[in-house]
């Protein structure tokens, strides 16, 4: 990446002069975004070397969007962030820079882009077209601008989505001053490919949806290179584990080509949401570095219960239950598992709303709390929390590297 | 004219009448007849010939029928929402809409204010049988979720909307029952009469157990609406004012005001533009289009 983010500044910076210009026409043009300062605190003292017990961090995030005509606009959302803990989470991505054309059934969009599909919360297995940007919140809901051609033909009740995916975006990784790592740090730069045009391997993918009266599905086909690293141990030239001066071994990513089919249901009973998301995966290395072929699916339900007691405040129920075929051999921490989770809306001027989660793994009993809340203090702005607790982590489970991980974090947004 | 109806009117039921022997004692009896039940008809006549259930549905049916034809439309609006202490908030969306021939019509919105849900985006297909179809995009994750139903007594957006008070009022997603008619209780109306009808939803996810409505019996301009909560308890009242005729045909106010009575809150909606016809069509209101609405 660090060889596209030169160029693509520059090029940047030559569009937004060029939206300048064009501004002086009568299109619409938008600039829109926010300013967040954010504040995390560790309670539990560190596990390795180099790492705080808390982090400040600032971040900006700010979409350009510029009308050419009735049917084409482009969008320009660069982030960046820098934060106090780890270099590592101090970074810039272009979420967007894209061109959209459309015409009364389909849609192109080429440049940067970012797609999600999926139905379910806790996980997002059949999403695979951006890379999770793991830093930028545990959870993995943030992702990279994508460099993507999208078509997309659409009717009433269907569509199919075709992707051309020219340049690979690598996942990033913790540096020695952050938190939730694993001891061995992973050099996220020093990343190997399978294919041997490496990140400019060109990727595919395909979705097909269809909606009909309470009934949404989506199935999806994706061929190349894995989002999903497998993490290798650096070795020299004799094969033996590379030591570096502090005595210390390395990880690197390596990206493997893999093929994946999904399929995402979500249907409507009354007040109930029916949620499935289902993978098939081959050419991808497990945690035991052994290439199998896995399914991993994910079923969720999800109810609620609109102005509780008579007041404004709707309340959520949501269980999903994620299961890998591969069980403890799964990369993900979520191989058996159950969520549980509390929503509350309280649908008032401040828009305060709350989401407590549980997580529990039915084979190895590693369970973790999790809590979102957020309130708008006036019309630009917002405050946010989060915070992630340990509850159990046995030696066996992805989350024992990051046991005394749990955190709490505060952010304070401006939006503009 | 009057006499023609008073003729006809009394033809009919003379029939028995006719039987009679004598031409000349037919006449008198028309004559002494005629009056009173002229007269009997004009009270009671509309309640024989249509129950309280039926005028109700004929009026709404009116209404309906009165509306159609105005294709598409866009819109920009304002809501100030006011807690019980006065103090006020403000909401900033814009709305295209269609009308579907045959079934419910299709929306979309998208809000401006506050900035935290810019470009957040609603897509909704009402049906006039089952449940809608909504959808919502969060823009920031781009991501499109599915509303479940039930959604529809919920607040719309911390206000005392709920989502089905704006959604599209479908003839038949209520049974009817006509109450009376009587002035007109809002100002804007005030010189005319109103039908006073009492409409009840048929879904049960609905939040109203019953809903009364003030329409002017000249244009079917919605007055003053009135909605009981499940447990039967005036929840809240609507009023509309500002109407302004759009194609020379289809009234819309410019202006609501929704006042809950038991939280003591009130939510005023205001219509900054409206425009009709806009050529908007049914491409205009799937996914991707709500993915790319700004």
């Amino acid at each position: 990446m660090k060889g596209v983010v030169g160029p693509a500044v520059r090029l940047m910076w030559g569009v937004l002069f060029f939206i300048a210009l064009l501004h002086v026409e009568s299109h619409a043009a938008e600039i829109s975004g926010y300013i967040e300062g954010e504040a995390r605190i560790f309670p539990s003292s560190p596990l390795y070397d180099g790492q705080e017990n808390h982090s400040g961090s600032v971040a900006v995030l700010s979409e350009f969007y510029q009308e050419l005509g009735p049917t084409s606009a482009m969008t320009i959302t660069p982030f960046a962030r820098l934060d106090s803990g780890d270099p590592n989470r101090t970074h810039f991505d272009l979420r967007e820079f894209f061109f959209l054309l459309h015409g009364e059934w389909w849609e192109v969009r080429a440049g940067i882009d970012k797609v999600f599909w999926g139905v379910t919360e806790s996980v997002h297995l059949v999403d695979i077209v951006n890379q999770t940007d793991m830093l930028e919140s545990f959870d993995g809901e943030e992702k990279f601008g994508q460099p993507m051609l999208k078509l997309s033909i659409a009717g009433d009740v269907k569509g199919i989505d075709l992707f051309i995916l020219p340049l690979f975006r690598e996942r990033n990784f913790a540096g020695e001053g952050g938190r939730l790592r694993s001891e061995i740090l992973v050099e996220g730069d020093e990343a190997a490919y399978e294919s041997v045009n490496r990140e400019k391997s060109v990727d595919f993918a395909v979705r097909y949806s269809y909606t009909s009266g309470g009934f949404d599905l989506g199935i999806s086909y994706f061929k190349g290179t894995g989002r999903e690293p497998s993490l290798r141990l650096k070795r020299n030239d004799m094969g033996f584990p590379e030591i570096d001066a502090k005595g210390n071994i390395h990880l690197f990513p390596y990206y493997e080509q893999i093929t994946q089919a999904g399929v995402d249901m979500l249907l409507v009973l009354d007040a109930w949401l029916l949620k499935l998301e289902s993978i098939y995966r081959t050419g991808q290395s497990d945690r035991d570095w052994m290439k199998n072929d896995f399914a991993s699916s994910a079923l969720g339900i999800e109810y609620t219960v609109y102005g509780v007691a008579g007041s404004g405040a709707d309340v959520g129920i949501l269980g999903e239950w994620v299961y890998d075929d591969r069980g403890d051999s799964a990369v993900s921490a979520l191989n058996n598992d159950l969520m549980a989770g509390l929503r509350f809306s309280l649908n008032d001027v401040s828009g305060s709303t709350a989401l407590l989660g549980y997580i529990h793994d039915y084979k190895n009993s590693s369970s973790f709390l999790t809590l979102e809340g957020s309130r708008r203090l006036n019309d630009h702005l917002k405050l946010e929390l989060q915070g992630f607790y340990f509850l159990f982590s046995p030696e066996d489970d992805p989350s024992w590297v990051i046991r005394r991980d749990s955190f709490m974090e505060a952010r304070l947004v401006w939006y503009f | 004219m009057t006499g023609c109806r008073f003729l006809k009117s009394v033809e009919w039921v003379s029939s028995e009448e006719m039987a009679r022997p004598s031409y000349f004692n037919r006449r008198i009896a028309v004559r002494l007849f005629a009056i009173p039940f002229f007269i009997f008809l004009t009270l009671v006549a509309p309640a024989t010939a249509e129950t309280p259930e039926e005028k109700g549905l004929a009026i709404a049916l009116e209404a309906e029928k009165r509306d159609r034809g105005w294709g598409d439309s866009t819109s920009e609006l304002e809501m100030i929402l006011m807690n019980r202490h006065g103090e006020t908030s403000i909401r900033q969306m814009r709305g295209e809409s269609l009308e579907v021939e045959g079934d419910g019509d299709k929306s979309l919105m998208v809000f401006d204010n506050p900035r935290d849900v810019k470009g957040s985006a609603m897509l909704t297909w009402s049906h006039k049988n089952g449940d809608d179809d909504q959808w919502l995009y969060l823009p920031a994750l781009k991501r499109v979720k599915r509303i479940s139903s039930s959604s529809k007594s919920g607040s719309f957006m911390g206000s005392e909307f709920s989502y089905e008070d704006l959604s599209s009022r479908e003839v038949e997603k209520y049974s009817y029952r006509f109450l009376r008619e009587e002035p007109c209780p809002c100002e804007e109306l005030k010189s005319l009469t109103c039908f006073v009808s009492e409409s009840f939803p048929v879904d049960k996810s609905s939040g109203y157990t019953r809903i009364v409505s003030w329409l002017d019996t000249n244009d079917y301009r919605s007055c003053k609406v009135e909605f009981y909560d499940r447990k039967s308890s005036h929840l809240k009242t609507l009023l509309s004012s500002n109407y302004k005729r759009f194609l020379d045909k289809f009234w819309r106010p410019m202006r609501l005001d929704v006042t809950n009575h038991q939280s003591g809150k009130s939510t005023t909606l205001e219509f900054k533009e409206y425009k009709f016809k806009t050529g908007l069509k049914d491409s205009d209101f799937n996914q991707n289009a709500l993915m790319r609405f700004k």
